[in-house]
C-alpha cells in the first residue's frame, strides 16, 4: 500500500517534470530560435559573405578566398576616407570616454547623494534616451541652429551661424550631443550600482570622517568598479559601430570629414547591391579582428588593475 | 508632482510616436470580398498616390463586370503607400510582401531579377496596348502602340535583360533643377530683354517688352525666353535681384547632395547625352577630356574611352569642371544665398521650400527667386501651399501660384542650345513575382492600363509631372497644367534625356555609386583632403572650382578604377 502511495508519488513528480520540461523548452523555444536565425544566421552569413564574390553575369556569390581581405587592405592604406572614419570613431570613444563616463558618473554620485534638484535632474538627464533620435535631434538641431545664434544675437547683438553651420565647430557639437544623450544610460547604470551599496558602509565610513570625495573615491568607485568595467568594455567593444548619430543628422549626406566607421558602414550597408556586401562583409570582419583584443585586454587590466574592495 | 510625471511620460510617448515612421497598418481600405483584390505598393515619397487614386477608379470600372476568381465578380485595387516600399528595404521583404504591383524608386533592376524577384512582363511591354490580357485577345477600341514603342532607347538598353525579357518598366521622370517664381519674376521684371532693348542692366522694363531667346538661343520657343542664358547671365540676374532686396537662391542645408545634383544637372547640360553616356558605357570618344589647364582655361582632348580608362570621364570630362565653376560663383557671393541656412542641417528640404514658397507672404522671410529641388517638389510641398491658402486665401494655392523650371544655363554664348536633362532617382515600376498564377494576368493589364496614353496623360495633369515616355497631349491637357507642369513639358518635350543605367560588367560592379549620385563627387584635393560634397567644401574650406577638378582627377584615378573593373 505503502510502496503504491511512494510509485504514484514518484510517477506524479516526474509527470510534473516532464511538464515542467515541456514548459521550458516551450518558453525558450521562440527566443532561442530568433537568436539561432537572426543573431547566428545573420553573423555567420557575413563571415561567409567575406570569403565570396558575386557573379554580375550569374546573379550568384562564388567562393574567393581572400580577394576581398586583400581589396579591403590596399582601400584601407589608399583611401583617405578609411583614415578619416578611423580617427573619428577613436575621438569619438576617447571624448565619449573622457567626458561621458567621467561626468556620468559626477552626475550619478549627485543623484545618488539626493542633492538639490536630483529628480528633476535624473528626468533631464534621462529624457534623451527615451525619446526618438530623430525628435532629439531635430530639437537639438533647432537649438544649436536657431536658439544659440538667437541667443547670443541678443545678448550681444552679433550673428553668428550655428553650430553645426559653422564648420569649425561641427564635429565637437555632434561629439557633445552624442556625449549628452548617453547621460541617461550612464546614469541609470551607475546610480542603480551606488544604490545597491549597503548603507552601512557608507554611514561607517562617515562615522570614520571621510569627505564627499574621499567617499566617492574610496568607497563608491571601489564598489561600483565592476559597473564601470562593464560599461567601458562595452564601450571599446562598439568603437567601430557608434555612427554618432550622423545618419539622424544627415542621413545619407554627411560630410566624409565627419564619418566614422559605424556611420560609413551604416549608410553603405542600407544602399548596398549585392555586389557590394561581400566587401562590407569584410570591413565588418577586420574590424571585429581589431576591437576584440583590444575589448580582452582592457577588460582584463579593468579587472586587474581596477581598486580593490578590501 | 506625479500628475507632472504623468503628464511629462504621455507627452514623451506622443513625442516618440510622433516620430515613428509607421506604416498605417489597418488603414487599407477593407476588402470587398465579392471582388479580386489587386494589391498596389506605392512608395511614399514626392509624387503622392492621387494619380493612383485616379488609375484605381477607371481601373475597377473597366472591370467591374468581369469575374477573376470562382464566385467573385469585378476588382479591388488597393493601395498601400509606404516608405519602406523602397530600394534595398523593399528588395529585402518583397518575396513576404501582399502587394503585387509597386510604385518605386532607387531599384537596384539586376538584383531583383537575378534573385527573381519580379515577374517577367515581356509581354505587357511589348504587346500593342489594345491586347487584353485577361481575355488574351486585341480589341480594337484602345491604342495599337506598345510600351516598348513608348520608351526612351536608354531605358530599353537597360532594362531589356540579355535573354530580351522585361522583368521592370521606368516609373517617374525625375531631375534636379533651378526652379524659379514665375510670379516673382513678372511682378519684379527679371527677364532679360532682346539685345537693345530693356533697362540699362538689361532687363525688361514691362511684361510686353520683347525677350532675349534663352539658353536655348531660339527665340521662337518662348518658354525659355527671357531667361539666363548663360552663367554670366545668371549671375547678372542675380546680381539684378539683391539690388531689388531679393535673395535669389536657396536650398536645403540638410541635403547638400541636391546641390551635387544640381552639378550633374550642369554636367550633362554641358556634355550633352551622347558625351555623358560614355560615363556608364564606356565605350566611345568622349571629346572634352581636361588634360590641363593653360592659366585659367582647361585644355581639352578627345579621347578613346573603354573600360579600362573609363575614369577619364569622371575625372577629366570639362562639363565638371564648367558645373564647379558655376558653384564656385554662386557661393562666392554670400547675398545670393542665406549662408546660415543653406549650409545648416536643420534646413531640410521641406524648410526650404517652405521658405521658397512663404517668402512672398511673410515680411520677416527673405523674398526667394530660386529653389534647388527636385522636379517633384511641388507635390511634396503640397501641404505648405495647403496652409499658405487658408492663411492668405486661394491666390496662394498650388493651383494659382505659378513657378517653373529654369533651363540650365549654358557655359557661354557659343554652347546655347539643345537642353540635356539628367534623369535621377532609379525610379521603377513592376509585378511582385510572388503574385499568384491566376491573378498574373490582372496584374498585367494593371500595369498595361497604367502606360495607356489616357493613364499617362492623367499622371501628368494630377502631378504636373511627367513620366519618362513619349505620349500625346491634347492643348487642352496643356492647358490644365499648372505653369511648372507646363514648363516640365517643355522640356519632355524637347530635351534629350540621359538613362544613367548601362549593361556592362563595370556599371553592374559600381551601380550603388551611379544610383546614390553621391560618390560621383569624391574628390581628393590639395593632396589627400578627402571631400564628397562640393557646396561644403568651397564654402567651409575654399575650395576652388579648379582645385576640386584637381581633386576629382586625383581621386578618380587608373589604380582607383582598376580595383573596380
Amino acid at each position: 500500500m505503502e510502496g503504491n502511495y511512494i510509485d504514484r508519488l514518484k510517477t506524479k513528480f516526474k509527470r510534473e517534470k516532464t511538464k515542467n520540461l515541456l514548459f521550458y523548452i516551450v518558453i525558450l523555444a521562440f527566443p532561442i530560435s530568433q537568436f539561432l536565425v537572426f543573431y547566428v544566421g545573420v553573423n555567420f552569413n557575413s563571415i561567409l559573405l567575406a570569403f565570396r564574390g558575386y557573379d554580375i553575369d550569374q546573379g550568384k556569390f562564388y567562393w574567393n578566398g581572400l580577394d576581398n581581405f586583400v581589396k579591403v587592405f590596399n582601400d584601407f592604406q589608399d583611401m583617405a576616407l578609411f583614415e578619416i572614419a578611423f580617427k573619428n570613431s577613436i575621438i569619438a570613444f576617447m571624448f565619449g570616454l573622457l567626458f561621458g563616463i567621467l561626468f556620468g558618473l559626477l552626475f550619478s554620485y549627485y543623484i545618488y547623494k539626493k542633492l538639490f534638484g536630483h529628480k528633476l535632474f535624473k528626468v533631464v538627464l534621462f529624457i534623451p534616451s527615451i525619446v526618438s533620435s530623430i525628435v532629439m535631434v531635430t530639437i537639438f538641431m533647432q537649438f544649436v541652429e536657431s536658439g544659440i545664434p538667437n541667443i547670443i544675437e541678443q545678448i550681444f547683438n552679433i550673428r553668428i551661424m550655428g553650430l553645426l553651420a559653422n564648420s569649425d565647430l561641427t564635429f565637437t557639437t555632434i561629439l557633445f550631443y552624442n556625449v549628452w544623450i548617453g547621460f541617461g544610460v550612464s546614469t541609470l547604470l551607475y546610480v542603480g550600482a551606488m544604490n545597491s551599496i549597503n548603507i552601512s558602509i557608507i554611514e561607517s565610513a562617515q562615522i570614520d570622517g571621510v569627505n564627499t570625495i574621499q567617499e566617492f573615491r574610496h568607497i563608491i568607485m571601489p564598489l561600483i568598479w565592476p559597473t564601470f568595467t562593464q560599461f567601458v568594455v562595452v564601450s571599446v567593444g562598439a568603437i567601430f559601430m557608434n555612427q554618432l548619430s550622423l545618419y539622424a543628422f544627415y542621413g545619407q549626406g554627411a560630410e566624409v570629414r565627419l564619418y566614422s566607421f559605424g556611420y560609413f558602414l551604416y549608410k553603405e550597408v542600407i544602399v548596398a547591391a549585392n555586389v557590394d556586401l561581400p566587401y562590407l562583409a569584410t570591413i565588418g570582419i577586420i574590424l571585429t579582428f581589431i576591437t576584440v583584443p583590444i575589448t580582452l585586454v582592457i577588460k582584463w587590466a579593468l579587472q586587474k588593475y581596477g581598486p580593490s574592495t578590501e | 508632482m506625479k500628475k507632472i510625471g504623468l503628464f511629462m511620460i504621455m507627452l514623451l510617448t506622443i513625442l516618440t510616436l510622433a516620430a515613428c515612421n509607421i506604416d498605417r497598418i489597418g488603414e487599407d481600405e477593407d476588402a470587398d470580398l465579392g471582388k479580386t483584390q489587386l494589391y498596389i505598393g506605392n512608395f511614399d515619397g514626392g509624387y503622392g498616390d492621387e494619380w493612383l487614386e485616379k488609375v484605381k477608379v477607371r481601373f475597377e470600372e473597366k472591370y467591374k463586370d468581369v469575374s477573376f476568381e470562382e464566385g467573385k465578380k469585378g476588382v479591388q485595387v488597393i493601395i498601400r503607400n509606404s516608405k519602406n516600399f523602397v530600394g534595398v528595404t523593399l528588395q529585402n521583404e518583397i518575396q513576404g510582401l501582399q502587394q503585387d504591383v509597386f510604385f518605386t524608386e532607387s531599384v537596384y533592376y539586376y538584383d531583383f531579377v537575378n534573385q527573381g524577384l519580379l515577374l517577367d512582363i515581356s509581354d505587357v511591354v511589348e504587346q500593342p496596348l489594345n491586347y487584353e490580357f485577361i481575355d488574351g485577345v486585341e480589341n480594337t477600341e484602345t491604342e495599337t502602340l506598345s510600351i516598348e514603342d513608348k520608351m526612351r532607347q536608354g531605358h530599353i538598353d537597360f532594362l531589356k535583360t540579355p535573354d530580351e525579357a522585361y522583368y521592370g518598366l521606368p516609373f517617374y521622370e525625375a531631375n534636379y533643377a533651378l526652379i524659379y517664381d514665375v510670379d516673382l519674376f513678372e511682378d519684379e521684371l527679371l527677364y532679360f530683354a532682346k539685345d537693345g532693348l530693356g533697362n540699362s542692366f538689361g532687363f525688361i522694363t514691362d511684361l510686353e517688352m520683347e525677350r532675349s531667346p534663352g539658353p536655348d538661343g531660339d527665340p521662337e520657343t518662348i518658354y525659355d525666353n527671357g531667361l539666363p542664358a548663360t552663367y554670366e547671365d545668371f549671375f547678372k540676374l542675380a546680381d539684378y535681384m539683391v539690388r531689388k532686396n531679393i535673395v535669389p537662391i536657396t536650398w536645403a542645408g540638410n541635403v547638400q547632395n541636391y546641390v551635387s545634383s544640381l552639378l550633374t544637372s550642369f554636367w550633362t547640360d554641358f556634355e550633352g547625352r551622347e558625351q555623358m553616356m560614355l560615363n556608364y558605357t564606356f565605350d566611345g570618344t568622349a571629346e572634352n577630356i581636361v588634360t590641363g589647364f593653360n592659366g585659367d582655361t582647361p585644355v581639352v582632348e578627345a579621347k578613346e574611352i573603354t573600360t579600362e580608362n573609363g575614369y577619364l570621364t569622371y575625372g577629366n570630362q570639362l562639363g565638371r569642371y564648367h558645373a564647379l565653376s558655376f558653384l564656385e560663383q554662386l557661393l562666392a557671393n554670400p547675398s545670393y544665398y542665406n549662408s546660415s541656412l543653406v549650409f545648416s542641417p536643420a534646413q531640410t528640404h521641406r524648410d526650404a521650400q517652405d521658405s521658397f514658397l512663404s517668402g512672398k507672404y511673410l515680411s520677416n522671410n527673405d523674398t526667394i527667386g530660386m529653389l534647388i529641388d527636385g522636379t517633384w517638389w511641388q507635390n511634396e510641398s503640397g501641404n505648405v501651399f495647403d496652409a499658405l491658402e487658408q492663411a492668405y486665401g486661394s491666390d496662394a494655392s498650388k493651383e494659382n501660384r505659378r513657378f517653373a523650371v529654369m533651363p540650365i544655363p549654358k557655359v557661354d554664348e557659343n554652347h546655347l542650345g539643345e537642353y540635356t536633362v539628367y534623369e535621377a532617382n532609379f525610379s521603377m515600376a513592376f509585378v511582385n513575382a510572388n503574385i499568384d498564377e491566376w491573378k498574373q494576368p490582372l496584374a498585367k493589364a494593371f500595369m498595361q492600363f497604367v502606360h495607356t496614353n489616357e493613364s499617362l496623360v492623367e499622371f501628368t495633369k494630377t502631378t504636373n509631372t511627367f513620366r519618362p515616355f513619349e505620349y500625346e497631349m491634347e492643348q487642352n491637357d496643356i492647358d490644365e497644367l499648372t505653369p511648372w507642369g507646363q514648363s516640365l513639358y517643355h522640356l519632355h518635350e524637347n530635351a534629350s534625356y540621359v538613362t544613367p543605367y548601362a549593361y556592362n560588367e563595370v556599371y553592374l560592379k559600381n551601380i550603388s555609386t551611379y544610383a546614390n549620385e553621391l560618390d560621383i563627387w569624391n574628390a581628393l584635393v590639395n593632396g589627400d583632403s578627402i571631400y564628397n560634397i562640393p557646396s561644403t567644401a568651397m564654402f567651409n574650406d575654399d575650395v576652388t572650382a579648379k582645385a576640386y577638378f584637381d581633386g576629382l582627377q586625383r581621386f578618380w584615378n587608373k589604380t582607383y578604377w582598376e580595383d573596380r573593373i
